[in-house]
């Protein structure tokens, strides 16, 4: 990579926020809250969380947990699962809309 | 605010899915014409840290039991535009929804408007009729009313479903939201005032 070129430092810029990201998340993943998020708790104090239902059920990772034990292992690796499936849908997707160059 | 399977009526959820498309028919179209070579390092490692900013939930101070997460839309849609914001989250919902069975699949098109569409256009429109006061102040306050927003339209959903009185679903999802939504706004003046630090070029490209 020639980092004189804007591109390429654009690209390396890139890489460090991602590495940047991971390794917050990867901490801050520890302190995460496990408590019922915003919706969630609504839809229990007003007494309609029971009519949630499962459609589809083959999703791999349940609840962002590999192994489904909890352990922060199991989460993490979740994370890094779901941030390089993330990564590599948004590349193929943006290469395929990008503007042809002339 | 992922909205599972069995909350919403057939109804409001295929209504949400044909606008939703729609909407994301004309977001690829505006893309297509945007995003050039330039875009896309940054436009995918965006679409990867909300996907780990909406699996870390924070607790709620001074309500008992509860956490927020971030949604991301007024971040992505204030760096490349709103219907940018749209496509990034867009992506995020749909893996959430088939990978980590996060938010339901035929609740997947109402997901995408509340989260993707409403957040993405008010925080797009907070942000772009405040900037000229004061910058940060902007940044902040369109994170936080993308949350708000997103969580009085999701409380109509539920409303016009007939699963909660549509008085009852706002008054219990808008204010606990102005709260999250703090977070939000937190989060989003962070990444924009780093961004504007370290490579505010990035800031300059062209929106979608």
């Amino acid at each position: 990579m020639n980092l004189k070129n804007p591109d390429d430092k654009k690209i390396r810029y890139s890489l460090l926020f991602l590495i940047g990201i991971i390794v917050v998340a990867a901490i801050l993943l520890i302190f995460s809250s496990k408590f019922p998020d915003g919706l969630e708790k609504v839809a229990e104090k007003l007494g309609f969380a029971n009519k949630e239902s499962q459609v589809y059920t083959r999703a791999p990772i349940k609840n962002y947990d590999l192994k489904g034990d909890g352990s922060y292992s199991s989460q993490f690796f979740a994370l890094i699962f779901g941030v390089i499936l993330t990564l590599v849908l948004a590349l193929s997707l943006t290469f395929l809309l990008r503007k042809k160059q002339k | 605010m992922h909205i599972p399977d069995g909350f919403l009526s057939l109804k409001v959820a295929i209504s949400a899915i044909i606008i939703s498309l729609i909407v994301l028919i004309i977001a690829f179209r505006k893309a297509k014409n945007t995003i050039s070579d330039r875009h896309i390092p940054f436009f995918s490692v965006l679409a990867a840290a909300i996907f780990a900013g909406q699996m870390l939930n924070f607790t709620l101070i001074g309500v008992g039991g509860t956490s927020g997460h971030l949604i991301g839309a007024a971040m992505a849609a204030i760096i490349f535009g709103p219907f940018g914001a749209i496509i990034i989250l867009t992506l995020v919902l749909v893996m959430q929804a088939f990978f980590f069975a996060d938010g339901g699949v035929i609740a997947l098109g109402a997901n995408i408007f509340v989260m993707g569409i409403v957040a993405s256009f008010t925080a797009i429109i907070i942000y772009r009729s405040l900037r000229k006061i004061n910058d940060n102040i902007a940044i902040f306050l369109s994170g936080w009313a993308s949350v708000v927003a997103s969580s009085f339209i999701c409380a109509i959903m539920l409303g016009f479903s007939g699963t909660i009185a549509m008085d009852k679903a706002i008054l219990a999802m808008v204010p606990l939201h102005a709260l999250i939504g703090v977070g939000e706004g937190a989060i989003t003046l962070g990444i924009l005032a780093f961004i504007k630090k370290t490579r505010p070029d990035i800031l300059e490209l062209k929106k979608v």
